[in-house]
Formats: structure tokens, C-alpha cells, sequence
């Protein structure tokens, strides 16, 4: 029987919730193809942490975990990996959009010669393979592409796949080694720079508040990063503002920032402008609130406040904080 | 030391796309095409280490149709010192075809640093310079915001969720680029004829397209409803809350 691999992260131990968006689509992927389910988790992982992994139709998972690989390493990865595709011979693998998934699907891909497609928002199965749409320049256009011979490998956009759970079943598990193959002097992981305070990224929150030239001072952003705080959301930045150094560029939502789909993005002082708005305009609900009413941003948000954020800001961290 | 820049010509991201009637291409006309801003930004990290090291010496390639000479001629300006253009008329999407045209390029010189942008803003692939260091047993830092030169050793910043990444590695080595801190340079008038003058080292590339794909269609995505005004200041607010928290159940 041929199978689906789908290769998941972890973090703390447990898979990342980005993980389950992966699963949900793997499983209807695997009954609609009659393949067999079968999950990869590479990284520290407990399995008695997790109950609810049981719960999307999983036939086996192979977990690569020792002390060694606490941190990403391409190459490690990469070659713990191949081992087991060789073995396995998958007709479709599944990464995530995750920063790993960007640096692994492509080595992974190049190695076992097959094709790769980046950043799916959709997977169709076909008479007679597949049909699969990602979004091409910054989501300004659709491309439908149609792989009628597998194997092929796929990674799927954050945010793009519904979580759809079943009846919990019965997992075998199975633990895999995890080597490097290739003794070569490779890049090694010195450091690993925290923020200060942990933050959310935005391309991982569920919520954003962003803002921008309308904050007019960097020190203004203290307003965002309250908010952002009540809603445990993101804090999310225009490129002027990135541009200008007031906020780092990890915060930067656009075209040469990240793109993000949020189930809620609220956009403080920012006009909208296309390469922004291509960065944005997937999340579930966009409000805005900008002192120009006139605002492109107003124009595709679905609720919005024409009015001074000076005192918008305040008047909605009061107003939540009191419940 | 030799730096290798492979930078992509694209449509500028305030470019609005319009798709051919053929469902399957975008109209070309009225496009003002640019260097990939990514790619720029390696650009520019290069030109810098150049800046403070005038024996290091950078080559910009670049794959595409005869217009892909203007950026070629644009990277000199900014310092380059030579320009390859590996032509085509063809398009291509197929990354490993990619892959290879640029390998059999940067083969023939002894690159110690090669930059790609991490993806171009058109197709958003964000594949080549991890599959080339894969095909040439080169190791890639992908994705890096920042990186210096120390001891004959590249470190490197990785940007990463929430956290940076700090590599340290040996040479040769293919980092692909983030957007970076440095401000971009824009090359003066004089600098821009002076590179006119300067010649492109153009091949001719054969390209073997195996990507088993088809490209059914192309199509724009669907287009929001324009929303409400709630109202036109902080006396709106209770509503907002009342509307994303009833409503929605957002917050």
C-alpha cells in the first residue's frame, strides 16, 4: 500500500499547533486515496504529552527524538528524513509553511528528485493526481497546478487548512534514528537570540494588532504592544514603520515582509497600500481604524473606525480590561 | 575573495497584475519590471563586505529574457563587477530545471559566497538556493537577516519564529537573504551610464523543463467585501468590542 508521509514539528515537547492543520489535511488525503496515514515528527517530542494527536486518523508515527536535535539542523534533519522516505517511498509528502519546512522541503526535495510545491492553500485529488493552488505574487494571483505523476512534495501555507478532528484511534509508533550520513564541516548553530520577553510572531498568531505611519513615534507602539497584549495577539508593523526603524523587521506584514492570515488583523494608522494588503488581506476579519476616511485600507477591511487612534488605543485597552 | 549574486528580474510589487484571456499568463504590457527586493538586499550585504574590502569581487547572474540586462546593468552600477546573463526566452517555474542552469554557471568560477534573495516576490517559490547547495554538497543558510565575515568564517542570522538563529560556518557557502537592516544604495546618473558602458557576459542556456506539472489556470483571488463604518470615533468602540466579541466570538 502506498502512503502519505506528513512531516510535523514540535515545540516544548508537544507538536506545534501548525501540525494539526497538516494532519486534518493529510487524513482526507489518505481516505479519499486509500494511502496509508503515516506522520514523522522530528525534534523533542513526548508522546504521552499529547492526546490529541490521535485524532486524525494517523496510521503509524515515527518519532526521531533523541537529546541531540533539541534544535533545527538542516542537515540532520535532512538525512533522518531521507532514510525513512527511502524506506517508505511516500506518493505525496506533507511539510508545514514553518521556517523549517521552508529550509527542509526543498534539500528533501532536490535529494529524491521530485517536485516540490511551496505554500498550497488548496489540495484537490484528481482522476489522475493532483490539482493544488498556491497563491503567486504575494496572493495577487491564484496558479492552479496539475500533478498528474507522483511522488511529489508539498508544503502547505500557514493558516490556509481547516482543523478537522475524528474519533480518536489506535497509533503504532515507532521510533526512528536520527544521524547525520554526509561527515562534511557543516554551519553550527552558535546562538540562539531571544527576545527579551517571548513574543508571538505574527505568522503563527491567531490575532495581530499592527500599526503604522499613523502611530507618527516609535514610542507610540507601546499603545499596540498593550493591546496586543490583552488579546494575547501579535504586534504586526507597515514597512515604513520597518523601514523607519521603529519596529524590527520580523513584525513586518506585506510583500517583502511575511504573509499572514490571522482570524483577526486590526490595523492602527496604516493606509493600506497594495503591497501591504497583499500581506494581510487573507485573514478572517480585518479592522481598521485610520483618521482618513478616504483609506484604501477601508475599502476591503470588514469593520472599521474612522477616527483619532490616540484615542481609539486607550478607549479599547479600558473598555476590554473591564470586561 | 569571489561573491556570487544570483538576482531575478520581477514585476515591482506595486505592479497590479492583469491574466491574458488564455487564462494562463499576465499581460506583459505596462509591467515595470526590477530586481527581486530579496535578491536586492543580498546585493547590498555584498557590496558592503566590498565596501570595506576593495580585492573582494562580485559577479552578478541572472536568468531570464534580454530585458533581465537593465537590472544586470543596475547591480554593476551599485558596484558590481561583472554581470552574467544566462538568456532565455523561455519561462521557467520548474526550480530544479532552475537549479541546474545555475549550477553549471557558478561551477565555473571558485565562488566562496554565493546570495540568493530566500524567495522571489513573483513566484514565491522559495526553493533554488537550498536546492543548489543540496546538488553541490554546498552547505545554505536560508532565510538570514544579517551576516558578517570573522576569521575566514561566515556567521549568519537565520531568522526563525519569534527567535534568530546565529550559524556559523565555513566557506563555500550559499546563504539566502531576508530583508535586511541596510538601507538599499541607488546608483547615482554617472554610476548608471558608466555600467552601460560595461560589458554583460550573456550565454545562451539550454532549459530542460521536467517539471511534471500543468498549469491549468491562473485566476485572481477572490475579492472582499467592502465592510461597515462602525462610526467616526472612540464612541464606536463598545460596538467594535460588542461585534468581534458576540458576533465573531474573535476575542
Amino acid at each position: 500500500m502506498s502512503c502519505i508521509l506528513t512531516v510535523i514539528e514540535s515545540k516544548n515537547k508537544e507538536i506545534k499547533n501548525s501540525a494539526l492543520e497538516l494532519l486534518s489535511e493529510a487524513r482526507k488525503i489518505s481516505s479519499k486515496k486509500n494511502l496509508d496515514n503515516k506522520v514523522i515528527i522530528i525534534g523533542e517530542y513526548e508522546k504521552n504529552n499529547s492526546t490529541q494527536i490521535n485524532e486524525f486518523g494517523i496510521n503509524s508515527l515515527l518519532i526521531g527524538s533523541t537529546d541531540k536535535i533539541s534544535k533545527y539542523s538542516p542537515e540532520l534533519y535532512r538525512d533522518s528524513l531521507l532514510h525513512t522516505i527511502n524506506e517508505l517511498k511516500p506518493e505525496i509528502i506533507l511539510f508545514s509553511g514553518s521556517s523549517i519546512g521552508k529550509d527542509l522541503a526543498p534539500r528533501i526535495a532536490a535529494n529524491i528528485g521530485y517536485n516540490l510545491v511551496t505554500e498550497c492553500i488548496d489540495i484537490s485529488i484528481v482522476e489522475d493526481g493532483y490539482e493544488i493552488k498556491r497563491p503567486i505574487f504575494a496572493g495577487k494571483i491564484i496558479q492552479t497546478l496539475r500533478f498528474s505523476k507522483t511522488p511529489i512534495v508539498v508544503s502547505l501555507k500557514s493558516n490556509s487548512f481547516a482543523i478537522e478532528k475524528i474519533e480518536a484511534n489506535e497509533i503504532s509508533i515507532k521510533q526512528i534514528d536520527v544521524n547525520i550520513s554526509k561527515d562534511k564541516k557543516l554551519p553550527i548553530l552558535r546562538e540562539i537570540i531571544q527576545p527579551q520577553k517571548e513574543v508571538l510572531d505574527v505568522s503563527e498568531a491567531s490575532t495581530i494588532v499592527s500599526g503604522g505611519r499613523g502611530m507618527k513615534e516609535p514610542e507610540n507602539f507601546k499603545l499596540i504592544e498593550e493591546l496586543a497584549e490583552i488579546l494575547n495577539a501579535a504586534v504586526g508593523a507597515s514597512r515604513a514603520v520597518v523601514d523607519a526603524g521603529w519596529r524590527p523587521h520580523s513584525e513586518q506584514v506585506g510583500q517583502t515582509g511575511k504573509i499572514v492570515s490571522p482570524n483577526l488583523y486590526i490595523a492602527f494608522g496604516i493606509s493600506g497600500a497594495i503591497q501591504h494588503q497583499v500581506g494581510m488581506i487573507n485573514s478572517k476579519c480585518i479592522v481598521a481604524v485610520n483618521k482618513d476616511k478616504n483609506a484604501p485600507i477601508f475599502k476591503f477591511a470588514d469593520y472599521g473606525i474612522v477616527g483619532d487612534l490616540f484615542e481609539i488605543i486607550p478607549e479599547l485597552i479600558t473598555k476590554l480590561k473591564n470586561k | 575573495m569571489n561573491i556570487a549574486v544570483c538576482i531575478k528580474q520581477v514585476p515591482d510589487t506595486a505592479s497590479q497584475l492583469k491574466i491574458s484571456e488564455d487564462n494562463k499568463t499576465i499581460e506583459d504590457n505596462g509591467i515595470k519590471y526590477g530586481i527581486n527586493p530579496f535578491d536586492e538586499y543580498a546585493l547590498e550585504e555584498a557590496l558592503r563586505l566590498k565596501d570595506k574590502d576593495n580585492t573582494i569581487n562580485i559577479t552578478v547572474i541572472s536568468l531570464g529574457p534580454e530585458r533581465v540586462k537593465q537590472s544586470l546593468t543596475k547591480a554593476l552600477a551599485m558596484g558590481a563587477d561583472e554581470a552574467i546573463h544566462l538568456q532565455t526566452d523561455n519561462s521557467i517555474n520548474d526550480c530544479m530545471a532552475i537549479a541546474n542552469i545555475i549550477t553549471n554557471e557558478i561551477k565555473k568560477k571558485q565562488y566562496d559566497l554565493i546570495l540568493f534573495g530566500k524567495k522571489s516576490v513573483d513566484q514565491d517559490n522559495n526553493q533554488v538556493g537550498m536546492i543548489i547547495g543540496e546538488i553541490n554538497g554546498i552547505p545554505c543558510i536560508s532565510n538570514c537577516s544579517e551576516f558578517v565575515i570573522e576569521d575566514n568564517k561566515i556567521v549568519a542570522n537565520r531568522e526563525v519564529e519569534g527567535s534568530v538563529e546565529v550559524f556559523e560556518g565555513e566557506f563555500p557557502v550559499i546563504i539566502t537573504h531576508e530583508k535586511g537592516k541596510n538601507e538599499l544604495r541607488y546608483p547615482s546618473l554617472k554610476d548608471l551610464m558608466a555600467a552601460k558602458k560595461k560589458s554583460i557576459n550573456t550565454i545562451d542556456v539550454d532549459v530542460n523543463d521536467n517539471n511534471n506539472s500543468e498549469l491549468i489556470r491562473l485566476e485572481y483571488p477572490k475579492k472582499r467585501e467592502e465592510g461597515i463604518i462602525i462610526g467616526e470615533d472612540k464612541s464606536a468602540v463598545p460596538e467594535l468590542i460588542r461585534i468581534l466579541r458576540e458576533e465573531r466570538k474573535l476575542i
